[in-house]
Parts: structure tokens; sequence; C-alpha cells
């Protein structure tokens, strides 16, 4: 079935909810990838990752009826799904918070050894990106979306007041939109 | 609202990186609706942010990818189950095949004809034979008479055995679960395949109603799913099985049936990918 047909959102979204098992597959080669590397992030764990992938796959082909076109793009509801149960799973591990940074300071993707593994993956480019981006704005980021951290808790981890938390945010996202346009 | 003030407020970035609380996020889609300048903000960032994400992919281990197709066919079997079982169906119905092809029976009528025939004609045989042999123009009637009944006695055996073959398929069919198999793409919709299986002789007969011919290197193969695993039930010929009924290898016990497309020959296992039917064991 190894068709190299592109299709466009709509008719990816329109063949989900057809049940069309061919653009599930199309789905699945073009973004699990992307949804990997997420759920991979949270997690830092390939064994669970794995499992939860799974899951976030079947939570899109299950729950297709409840996207609405209208509240955004396919991929970026798709992301959520991935974060969200990511999230969850890391959570429901009972995951110490202290454990977080650490995790992320272990990050796969900071270890310049690991990143010869993927050549298909744009590494060069993020490593331009994360260099470009202060440690702490790379993990202000991290944490809030990646580990799902709130204000409090970047606060606690970072050792800043709970007040500068959302525009040190602002800070960090807005560099990291400038660097990307540079590219 | 101040539009401007609220962009600059640093809820976007909160917001894209997913840090807004429920509160936040809610005001923040209502005012996106209020806004168009805003709702523009936003998107734009979250492209930025969707960037950065994806730059981050890693490709998944390729085993993932199999276990989700088994997964998403049990779904879909059974919702086509769901859709097939319509209404409440009472027990009795449930071994019976509620599509079945349409057997080439002979018509009990038939049987009454032939013999009916056979006697008007043995009747008038003798009736001619009766009047007088001496005319030799009956004699040759006769002799045809009695040529064409020999010929409708050898007809009625070969109806004979026709019928017994049929009465004797529907027969065990009967007794058979009937496990309708159905497309997995939106490409051949409908009921494409009928497994008939007996859990206690473990018998599998295959029919199918509607695939498309296989290239000639490669063949459909059919398999009985068992607990999640698929356990290979044997390839079959695309003639034998749309004219009639192919026996397959034994099943002792299956979940579901699925047809998948394989190299000639068959495979070990399933190119789930490649699945055309599937199907699953009623109860």
């Amino acid at each position: 079935m190894g068709t190299s047909n592109t299709y466009t959102e709509i008719e990816l979204v329109q063949g989900l909810r057809a049940r069309d098992q061919q653009i599930f597959g199309y789905l699945y080669d073009h973004y699990s990838p992307a949804l990997y590397g997420v759920v991979l992030k949270v997690l830092n764990d390939e064994n669970t990752a794995s499992d939860v992938l799974q899951e976030v796959f079947l939570k899109i082909w299950r729950g297709i009826e409840k996207y609405d076109t209208e509240k955004g793009r396919l991929f970026t509801w798709m992301l959520n799904i991935a974060r969200n149960t990511a999230i969850d799973t890391l959570r429901s591990k009972a995951h110490k918070l202290d454990q977080k940074i650490h995790e992320l300071s272990n990050d796969v993707y900071l270890q310049t050894s690991q990143l010869t593994v993927h050549p298909s993956v744009d590494h060069l480019g993020l490593t331009k990106v994360l260099e470009k981006l202060s440690k702490e704005q790379r993990t202000i980021i991290d944490l809030a979306y990646y580990k799902g951290c709130t204000q409090e808790e970047i606060a606690r981890l970072l050792d800043i007041p709970l007040g500068t938390v959302k525009t040190r945010m602002r800070n960090a996202i807005i560099q990291l939109r400038n660097v990307l346009k540079q590219m | 609202m101040d539009v401007q003030r609220y962009i600059s407020s640093g809820i976007i970035e909160s917001y894209i990186a997913g840090l807004a609380t429920e509160l936040e996020v809610r005001e923040l889609h209502s005012a996106m609706e209020q806004s168009p300048e805003l709702k523009t903000a936003v998107d734009a960032a979250q492209l930025d942010m969707e960037r950065y994400i994806q730059m981050q992919s890693q490709p998944p281990p390729a085993s993932i990818k199999d276990k989700l197709f088994l997964l998403v066919n049990n779904d879909q079997s059974a919702e086509m189950a769901d859709v097939t079982a319509a209404g409440a169906v009472p027990a009795y119905e449930a071994e019976v095949p509620r599509e079945r092809k349409p057997l080439t029976l002979v018509h009990p009528a038939w049987r009454v004809m032939a013999v009916a025939a056979l006697a008007g004609v043995i009747g008038l045989g003798y009736y001619i034979y009766q009047q007088g042999q001496a005319d030799s123009e009956w004699k040759v009637k006769y002799e045809a008479l009695v040529s064409e009944k020999e010929t409708m006695l050898a007809e009625q055996k070969v109806f004979q055995t026709r019928m017994q073959e049929s009465e004797s398929m529907l027969t065990t069919i009967r007794n058979m679960k009937t496990v309708n198999m159905y497309t997995v793409t939106t490409a051949r919709p409908g009921l494409l395949g009928t497994v008939y299986w007996n859990p206690k002789s473990q018998e599998v007969l295959l029919t199918i109603h509607n695939l498309p011919e296989p290239a000639a290197d490669q063949q459909y193969q059919l398999w009985s799913i068992v607990n999640g695993k698929p356990v290979d039930a044997g390839v079959f010929d695309m003639s034998t099985a749309t004219a009639g009924f192919q026996k397959m290898k034994a099943v002792p016990g299956a979940q579901m049936f699925a047809v998948t497309l394989e190299k000639k020959g068959g495979s070990p296992t399933p190119t789930l990918s490649a699945m055309y039917l599937a199907g699953k064991v009623a109860g």
C-alpha cells in the first residue's frame, strides 16, 4: 500500500472520519516522528514512549470526531494529544519534581554524542537554535512544554520570583522566534 | 480590551508553551474570537513553537506501527460488527449465515416433474406397445421414447448427486459459525468475504465476495487472530474462493479472522498495512 500520495489537511480529516486505514497509515508515517519526539522528550524513556505513542495514535483514530477544524490545525490538535498523554503518564509515574530538572540536564537532545544516531532529523537546525538561547531560556521552555510544569513549579525549580516566570517565558519564546526567523 | 497590551502581556507565550492556566486559556480563546488581530498573533506564535517542536522529531521504533494497526483493525471489526448487528438478533440466528451465497440447489419441483415425466413415458410406451407392434412407425417412435427415458434417468442421477452435495454443504455450514469480513479501507465498502468455521471440528471454509485480483507474484492469505496474535490459515486462490468455498487450514480457536495480501505462497507473519479484510468471531 506504499502510495506516495500527499493529502491536504481536509482530506486527512475526512479520511480519518471515514475510517480509512490508508489515510491513517499516511498520517502515521508523516507525523509519528514529530509526535514521538514530543513523547520521548517528555518521558525520556524509550519503552514507555513507545507505549504512549501507540496510545496517542489510538486516541487520534478513535477521537477524530472530537477534533474541530474551527479550533485549530490538525497538527496542533495531535501535538496536544501527544503532549497531554505523555505528561499524564509522567505524572502518574509519580516523578519527583527534582527529577525533572535532572532529566532535562540528561536530555538526549542536549548531548551531542547522541545527535548522530538519527541523521534524518533536523539536529543541525536544532543545535543552531539551542546555541542561540541561554540555558535558562531553554530550560524554561522545556519545563513548561515538555514537563508540564506550572508557574509555581518553575519558580521553585529555577529559583526565581513567581511574578517573573511569565516575563522570562515571554523573553525566551521571543528569542526562540527570532532565531527561527533567521533560519 | 486593549489588544496590543494584551498581546504584550506575555499571555500568548505562556499559552503556546503550555503554561497558561485553564482560566487564562478560556479567556484567550474568547478574546481571539473578538479580535482577528489577536488571533493572527497567536497563530503565528503557535506555528513557530510547532517548528521548534518538530525540530526534535525522532523516528519511532518500527514495531509500533504493526501493533497499532492490529489494534485499529480490532477496533474496526468491532465497529463493523456493531453496525451489522443493529437491533437484537435472536439467539437461534447467530449460527445461521446472515448473507449466504445462493447455492445452486435443485428445486424439489424438478424431482416431482422428472418422476411424473418418467411415469408418463413408461405408461405411454407400454400403451403403444400394447397397440400392436406390427406398425413399424410406432416401433420407431417407441424406441425413441425408450432412449429418451434412459437419458432422463441419467439426468436425474446427476441432479440427485448435485442435490446431495448441496444439502451436505448446507448442513455443514449450518453447524458452523459465520464470520463476516469487511473492508478495512473505504475503497471497497460492504461485505467482502465470509469465513465459516466450526470450532469443534476446527474446519474452516472461506468464500470471497469481492476482492481485487492480486498480481501474479502475490496471493491473499487468511489469518486467524488468537489472543491478539495472527496465526496462518493458508493462502487461497481467487478462482476457488470466489466460485464457491475453499477449505482452509484447521483453526482451533480464534477471536478474529483477517485477510492480507502477501507474496505468492504466503508469509510467516501478516503484512498488517496490506490488510484487506477483517472480521470478529461473534461471542
